[in-house]
């Protein structure tokens, strides 16, 4: 939260309008603006910032963080930020509406086998199984029309059931396991830390793994720049991309070390035995069309679009080949 | 008849005049190129899509949705406070055993309310009345303390010189007293209940004007979610008229009580 | 008449013998010694009920809130959270609130300012915070600008309809009387009609404090990135139930602070205004 601080003492002296947070002297330093979550996804980035990686590019980079990625993708519309960690859901989305951006690195996925990052849980002894079990019961997920709600119904397709004879219930993750706990819904396609909390406090079981039994290696957030902005400042994306790249190698070399656990307790507020703990997703230098092809067949299937996706022209060459 | 419509059309026309004038500007701006029109549609554009929702009924469902939430919240909460209201602001007992709880409850933005909301209400109707009752409560209650203090006590003593007992001076003396700023928090109160039925159709949402702004936003139909918006603000427009005439006719029965 | 009239000050207060700061202490403990007893009791409810009733990782024990308060409190975290925030409010509520008196009393005096402004006031008044965030944050950002002017937005509405109704409530003699100076409209604005309409537009901006404060958190919900809507939402997303909590616990404690600090301010320029008139 240093940056939370810092800004808030230099806002305070600046006054009523605030310009970006940019005191730092260096006059070659490139000012980058990245609107990131807070959440695991984005550690590679936590990472190479903690690790002065992207200093060592000429890159000075301020991060806003949201609470959800939905103000992210708007903001970098606007160009109020260059650059944004955006879910592939909401890209693909974007991409409909040709609102002109394009995927400039890897970023996080789902797992190739189990365990996941993600399961779907339900009161001890519940008996429910396969998506049949589930026609005439209800789910959790967090928001309708996103990624989990996705995978969600693709597993009870997927496992024989009718997907629109469930219930979606929409539960902010955080209240998930209180919701199956109180009966209020039959299950829960939760995220972590949750989903490790409530199976070690036996207040839910594991049903099944949505993602990795549908599709593996799901490629599920990147980094998202408009087109405009990448033209322009080609160098400067590559220069990120470089640094971005060089915190998922740390990261990959040092996972479960202490440096490890404290920088991502810092941006996450997590406990670091907690991060220890839990499932992760993989970080990825690179993003498989073929895994965007797949998920987009899934998004026409449930009918969140129509219509064809030029999914090699959201990538930019960033984002096929790793940038060394 | 007649005369009274041109008349009012007389008195809107500045008003339209203006929000006429925005809304041009704004097209022309969109059509200039000067805003991105990913983001910012022309306002013809919306009136289209908003004309195409209006046509074929989808607004129907939502809207439905929507107003139940408001009303039922509504009607109960401030029942509840005007209730406690006239006893709050009548007996100081009551008043020393509930304020501090209300003034620490207030500032509370309702989402922060929502783990305990959910984990004990679960997801349904109820939790939605209590998120949305919860802002109608305080401007009524507040209000109604406020109106009950107010009375002049010289009504209460002469009531009381009649013989009229307890109950009797609170409803047929103090109430109609405090009654125009009962209203006044009423229409605050409706306000902020409409706002609040968006925010947790948003949170936790099944339908509902809000529900579908939002879901339009996610999905990037920039054009579908200004419809609703649209809708949404025309819906609050109709609620303020509605309540203006009621509380004119309300006036007048204060007025004509008694005293 | 105006939404939250007027404090009117206690009529034991103009009683004689009941002067003095101790006295009015006094007066007070005892006077809301059952209110804070309920609280207490609800408090320790919730104490029991977390350690043997209710398991969940969302209602965690009184206890543990406290100590996740003492632990934010000593790492300054918690003070500079707040801080953020209530600077981010302060500036968006005066903003909003010397524009809302300005255009209150146009509205209010001029008829054509009023039919004008009016439809265009109705039709945005209603319009829920969260659903303007997306085309705000395309003209503002995610800064501070964006908050501010959300809070600016909300605050806006309250205290403009009282600063209108308190007006409309003035005793029409005095403005009669002011009118026939044509001239001196401006004078009679200040001179006139704002003093008379203190006690509403006072009322109005007490009711919109609180709005603010509100306001502030929740556009902090959404547009992150700092305060205490922010941290709010972090600390649930983090598993860390106790932090969450102790974060409402102070939003509840200061903004009961700043209705109380409001009052007093009120009352003290009110009875400045009572005396005034009563002359």
């Amino acid at each position: 939260m240093t940056l939370t601080r810092r800004r808030f003492t230099a806002a305070a002296a600046a006054g009523a309008a605030l310009p970006l947070l940019a005191t730092r002297a260096h006059a070659q330093a490139v000012k980058l603006r990245v609107s990131t979550i807070p959440i695991i996804d984005t550690a590679g980035m936590q990472v190479a910032l903690a690790k002065g990686f992207f200093k060592d590019e000429g890159l000075e980079i301020d991060t806003t963080p949201t609470a959800g990625g939905a103000a992210g993708l708007p903001a970098l519309a606007a160009g109020q930020v260059q650059i944004a960690f955006s879910n592939i859901i909401s890209t693909v989305l974007a991409e409909k509406q040709n609102l002109g951006f394009q995927i400039i690195s890897g970023g996080s996925a789902t797992s190739d086998a189990p365990p996941d990052l993600a399961g779907l849980v339900t009161k001890p002894g519940a008996g429910l199984k396969t998506g049949k079990d589930f026609e005439g019961k209800s789910i959790a997920v967090n928001t309708r029309n996103n990624i989990i709600w996705l995978y969600a119904r693709a597993w009870v397709k997927k496992t024989g059931g009718d997907p629109d004879k469930v219930t979606y219930l929409e539960v902010p993750f955080p209240q998930m396991i209180d919701a199956v706990r109180g009966g209020r819904g039959d299950a829960a396609f939760v995220v972590e830390p949750f989903f490790s909390a409530g199976r070690a406090a036996n207040a839910v079981e594991l049903v099944a793994w949505p993602y990795n039994s549908t599709q593996k290696r799901i490629p599920v957030a990147q980094f998202v720049a408009s087109k405009a902005f990448i033209a322009a400042n080609a160098g400067t994306i590559e220069k990120f991309v470089r640094a971005y790249n060089k915190g998922v190698d740390w990261m990959n070399a040092n996972k479960g070390s202490d440096e490890w656990a404290g920088i991502i307790a810092g941006y996450t507020r997590l406990k670091p035995e907690q991060i220890k703990s839990i499932g992760l997703p993989l970080f990825d230098k690179t993003v498989d069309p073929k895994g965007i092809d797949e998920t987009v067949a899934l998004m026409r299937d449930h009918k969140m679009i129509e219509g064809p996706v030029d999914t090699k022209a959201m990538l930019y060459k960033t984002a096929v080949t790793a940038v060394k | 008849m007649i005369d009274r419509l041109a008349r009012g059309a007389a008195e809107r026309a500045p008003g339209a005049a203006l929000i006429l004038a925005l809304l041009a500007a704004i097209e022309a701006a969109v059509r200039a190129g000067a805003v991105n029109v990913a983001l910012v549609p022309a306002p013809t554009r919306i009136a289209e899509r908003l004309g195409e929702i209006i046509a074929s009924g989808a607004f129907a469902a939502p809207l439905a949705a929507t107003l139940w939430l408001l009303f039922s919240a509504y009607f109960a909460a401030s029942a509840l406070a005007v209730g406690l209201g006239l006893l709050m602001g009548r007996y100081r007992a009551v008043d020393n055993l509930f304020e501090p709880l209300i003034e620490l409850l207030r500032p509370l933005p309702k989402p922060a309310l929502l783990p305990p909301l959910i984990l004990f209400l679960g997801l349904g109707a109820p939790m939605k009345l209590v998120i949305v009752g919860l802002a109608v409560f305080f401007p009524v209650v507040i209000n109604t303390v406020q109106g009950v203090r107010g009375v002049d006590p010289v009504l209460i003593d002469t009531a009381r010189t009649f013989g009229h007992g307890q109950r009797n001076i609170l409803l047929k003396v103090i109430l109609p007293s405090a009654l125009p700023f009962i209203l006044a928090g009423m229409r605050v109160s409706l306000a902020l209940g409409l706002i609040l039925a968006v925010i947790a159709e948003m949170l936790a949402g099944t339908g509902g004007l809000g529900y579908l702004v939002l879901d339009m936003q996610r999905s990037f139909k920039v054009t579908d979610m200004y419809a609703w918006l649209v809708l949404l603000a025309v819906l609050g427009y109709a609620l303020n008229a509605g309540f203006n005439r009621v509380e004119r006719r309300a006036a007048h029965w204060a007025l004509a009580q008694p005293t | 008449m105006a939404e939250g009239a007027p404090a009117i000050p206690g009529a034991a207060d103009r009683l004689p013998g009941n002067g003095g700061a101790g006295a009015a202490l006094r007066r007070f403990m005892s006077g809301r010694a059952s209110g804070v007893l309920l609280i207490v009791v609800l408090l320790a409810l919730w104490q029991i009920s977390a350690e043997h009733w209710v398991k969940s990782e969302n209602w965690p024990p009184l206890t543990a809130v406290g100590q996740a308060f003492l632990d934010g409190m000593r790492s300054g975290e918690l003070p500079a959270v707040f801080g953020s925030s209530l600077y981010r409010m302060g500036i968006g509520f005066a903003i909003g609130a010397a524009l809302a008196v300005v255009v209150g009393l146009l509205m209010a005096t001029v008829r054509l300012v009023h039919r004008t402004l009016e439809p265009l006031v109705e039709l945005l008044r209603p319009i829920p915070i969260p659903a303007i965030v997306p085309p705000l944050i395309l003209l503002l950002g995610l800064d501070d600008k964006l908050k501010i002017f959300i809070v600016a937005f909300s605050t806006f509405f309250p205290v403009l309809v009282n600063t209108v109704q308190g007006v409309r409530a003035i005793d029409p003699v005095p403005l009669a009387v002011a009118r026939t100076f044509r001239h001196s409209r401006a004078r009679t604005l200040v001179r006139v009609v704002l003093p008379a309409s203190l006690p509403y537009i006072l009322a109005g901006l007490r009711i919109s404090l609180a709005l603010a404060l509100i306001v502030t958190v929740v556009a902090e919900m959404i547009a992150g990135s700092a305060g205490i809507g922010y941290y709010i939402v972090t600390m649930q997303y983090a598993m860390r139930a106790p932090d969450m909590y102790a974060a409402v616990f102070v939003l509840a404690a200061i903004g009961y602070a700043l209705n109380r600090a409001f009052l007093a301010a009120e009352r003290r320029l009110l009875h400045w205004y009572r005396t005034d008139r009563s002359a």
